[in-house]
């Protein structure tokens, strides 16, 4: 096990070192220049001069050569120094860990959503295969699993928020807060994660083990519960341990309209100013906890199922 | 000589009484002293870097906590701020007589060495430049101590404009070695900050020992939003009382919930079109700039992309700001048979695909969009234009360093320019001087020349605002009809939605000028 821990965290280091490189060279080219776009912003009506950009592309580091931009700030990274933001002049490290502490609130909250409704709901829809609630789920998932998320969170405003009142729009506050846009959040993997128990679920029911117990006479939720569902949460589990990484997409949107102060709307706001170092360094941070999830997904289907080798272990 | 320009007194803190939008009504009832009003605003663009300016106090809070020595009116007159007076010392300095008995809010007291910290120190000497357009004319001893409340500025050249310029919030006065948004924050303005959390939310509460007139409402709870849909939505469900910046497109549905009013500022802010004058490009062509003008139907701009809440455009900047010499600036009519005989005249005959030609070339124009305008302008822009015979190809950067490459390129690789500027001093020569005057750097594009250099020449060096508004009419005048370089479209409504227990009382056409002393709850 160790060993095979250490070969995917060494196999990860030339994974992010390639991501690192790429996130440099496409938010080089990307159009804009920070430098100006900096300047401009200090300078508020006034028209900026070029040594007025110039000053301001010398202080940020931006006059040296690309490659030497990047050995100095792949060098600072490996210390865990992922250098200053342009716009607000805080440590990017800083502003990704006060930032990722909020939305990780956030997202668990969706997680919990989509762990609570969607395991009863999967379950039911393949114990009642066929029949109107399974159609009615199945209606529902897909409805679910296609709505856009702006849209969604608007509508659940409305309900809730305007018309009921039950909930506040946005803003962070106690839990009534985190309400609506984990909700937001937690519709589509929901909607996902029921649908795949489900067909995990009936696979199941056609194995070997499972008609044994049936035949031993066991009630159909404890044959369910004890034999099926645990076979059947391993695809479940590869989808919510990619889920959380996934989540950060959902965040760039959800986190602007519920003005929640997370990863999502630093990295709105980080693309917008045109903040080279805090953009690289929330893709790095965004592309390292994707390889770490992934492995902690890898490594659970082991305890989940004993009869799973893990590759490159030794393991017989 | 000694020139004395002392403002017309007012109130204490610059509020005139009036300023009025569209459609406005005011809600009934007595004021409650001691409301609490939750505000909802967009993004805070929050920033501790370089020159420490912040969206919370330049955005949201503008004057309300660090305040300017002299105020911006909502009629683009000056009123005392934390001077008392200023006057012209000739040939070249700035003399201002400063309020006695002004505290900070921590207590201490206001007198000339704050002004020098704020002015020599920590916009020039240390490069803080925060407000430019009067930090550019200042060098090393520019600002200095006269007395405990009189300082002096002498520019390092002539700049008789100095007292309208310095009325923008980033010239406001901050207490000896502070800094802009270095908690705890402190000013002497009408308001005194409680807490500031960026980006999340600001809350302020009135400075009971304020030396003006005392803000009606006793605490404002700034939340930042930065979804507009998100912030009307808000006010619906009663999160908030009041919205700031609020879209064209949502005022109509607004409109109609009796429980929640519309307010409008008059225009600070112009969408204007440039056209490039430089050699090589079709718009070279006086001709050709004058059919653009001729084409472009400013009513329906109002219409379509302001939905009403605006305008028609005359002016490069708003009316007020030029005074009674606003009258002398001719409109352009909209004449689309006008447009096609001058372009006829000029030899641009209609194209097998409808689009002119003259020699070969076809009349196509590059039109540089603007992200901070509706696409429906671009739109609207290229169908006028296509149908009086121009072939339109819009280019829409994403950001100002994008724009700039396009401007660089060559003569600037354009035609026409989609602009909306805001008019946020008191300078009424502010914009035509900084886009068009040849001596200014990156007025290449559109400067028309020696005519036009020598009115601005003139409204540079004139004494007195009265003069500047004259000569910056005849400026606007000179690059409207006579040259055609500059296309007004429409003057701007800043649009806020409230509760209809709340007033604003005095919308400013700045914005970074808006006082909130007025803003109000009623008890009813």
């Amino acid at each position: 096990m160790g060993r095979y821990v250490a070969r995917r965290v060494l196999v990860a280091v030339p994974t992010l070192a390639g991501l690192s490189v790429l996130i440099f060279v496409l938010v080089s080219l990307a159009p804009g220049d920070p430098a100006e776009e900096l300047t401009r912003k200090r300078f508020g009506d006034t028209e900026p001069t070029a040594a007025d950009i110039a000053r301001t592309r010398a202080m940020l580091g931006l006059d040296e050569p690309a490659v030497t931009q990047y050995l100095s700030w792949l060098g600072n990274a490996l210390t865990g120094d992922l250098g200053t933001g342009f716009s607000r002049g805080r440590p990017v490290s800083t502003e990704i860990a006060d930032a990722f502490g909020v939305t990780l609130v956030l997202a668990a909250a969706a997680v919990l959503v989509v762990v609570v409704v969607a395991f009863p709901l999967g379950v039911a829809a393949a114990m009642l295969h066929n029949r109107w609630p399974d159609h009615l789920l199945r209606l529902l998932t897909l409805v679910g699993a296609s709505v856009p998320g702006f849209f969604l969170a608007y509508v659940l405003i409305y309900l809730f928020a305007v018309e009921l009142g039950w909930l506040p729009v946005a803003g962070r506050g106690g839990l009534d807060h985190l309400v609506l846009p984990a909700l937001t959040l937690a519709v589509v993997p929901t909607a996902i994660v029921s649908r795949l128990l489900r067909s995990s679920l009936l696979e199941t029911f056609g194995e070997s083990y499972v008609r044994a117990a049936r035949a031993k006479g066991l009630a159909a939720t404890a044959v369910v519960v004890r034999h099926g569902l645990r076979n059947a949460t391993i695809p479940v589990v590869t989808y919510l341990g990619t889920l959380l990484a996934g989540l950060l997409d959902g965040v760039l949107i959800v986190e602007v309209i519920f003005a929640w102060p997370g990863l999502g709307q630093l990295t709105v706001q980080a693309i917008g100013a045109r903040d080279y170092p805090l953009i690289q360094g929330i893709v790095l941070f965004a592309g390292a906890l994707y390889v770490g999830l992934n492995l902690l997904v890898d490594l659970s289907y082991r305890l989940l199922d004993p009869r799973i080798r893990l590759a490159g272990t030794g393991e017989r | 000589m000694v020139m004395a320009v002392v403002a017309a007194a007012c109130g204490g803190n610059g509020s005139s009484s009036s300023g009025t939008g569209g459609g406005d009504e005011t809600a009934a009832g007595p004021v409650d002293p001691d409301a609490t009003i939750r505000i909802a605003a967009g993004e805070d663009d929050w920033d501790d870097n370089l020159a420490e300016k912040s969206s919370a106090f330049a955005y949201v809070l503008n004057v309300n906590v660090y305040e300017p020595l002299i105020y911006l009116k909502s009629d683009y007159t000056l009123a005392p701020g934390l001077a008392e007076s200023w006057e012209l010392v000739e040939p070249n300095t700035w003399r201002f007589h400063l309020r006695q008995g002004v505290r900070f809010h921590d207590g201490s007291t206001f007198d000339a060495d704050d002004v020098v910290w704020t002015w020599q120190t920590r916009q020039v000497d240390l490069g803080g430049n925060t407000l430019s357009t009067v930090a550019n004319t200042l060098g090393p001893g520019s600002v200095t101590k006269v007395d405990q409340y009189t300082v002096d500025f002498t520019p390092t050249e002539a700049n008789l404009r100095l007292p309208e310029q310095i009325v923008h919030p980033e010239g406001s006065i901050l207490p000896t070695d502070a800094h802009n948004d270095t908690a705890p924050y402190l000013g002497t303005g009408p308001f005194r900050v409680v807490e500031y959390v960026p980006g999340e939310r600001v809350t302020v509460e009135r400075n009971d020992d304020y030396w003006g007139e005392k803000p009606l409402a006793k605490r404002l709870e700034i939340q930042f939003l930065p979804d507009p849909q998100a912030r009307i939505q808000a006010l619906q469900a009663g999160q908030v009382d009041f919205v700031i910046d609020v879209a064209p497109e949502a005022v109509s549905g607004l409109r109609s919930n009796p429980g929640i009013r519309v307010v409008t500022s008059p225009p600070g802010r112009n969408h204007l079109v440039y056209i490039n004058t430089r050699e090589g490009r079709v718009t070279a062509d006086a001709a050709v700039r004058q059919a653009v003008a001729l084409a472009i139907d400013p009513e329906a701009y109002v219409d379509v992309v302001l939905e009403g809440n605006g305008e028609r455009g005359r002016w490069m900047a708003p009316a007020t700001v030029l005074g009674d010499a606003a009258e002398t600036v001719d409109e352009v009519p909209f004449d689309p048979d006008g447009a096609r005989q001058v372009l006829d005249e000029a030899g641009w005959t209609v194209g097998t695909d409808g689009v002119r030609e003259r020699d070969g070339r076809k009349l196509q124009l590059v039109l540089l969009g603007q992200q901070e305008v509706a696409e429906t302008a671009v739109t609207l822009l290229e169908g006028q234009l296509e149908d009086v015979g121009f072939a339109v190809n819009t280019v829409q950067p994403p950001d100002a360093a994008a724009r700039n490459a396009v401007y660089d390129k060559g003569n600037g690789d354009f035609d026409l320019d989609l602009e909306p500027p805001n008019q946020n001093d008191g300078n009424p020569a502010f914009l035509p001087v900084l886009r068009m005057y040849s001596k200014n750097a990156n007025t290449a594009q559109f400067a028309p020349g020696a005519d036009f250099d020598a009115i601005a020449e003139r409204s540079l060096a004139a004494k007195s605002t009265a003069e500047a508004q004259v000569a910056s009419a005849e400026m606007m005048q000179n690059l409207i009809t006579t040259h055609h370089i500059v296309v007004p479209l429409a003057g701007v409504f800043r649009i806020y939605a409230m509760d209809s227990s709340v007033n604003l009382g005095d919308p400013h056409p700045s914005f970074t000028n808006q006082l909130w002393t007025t803003l109000s709850k009623s008890t009813g």
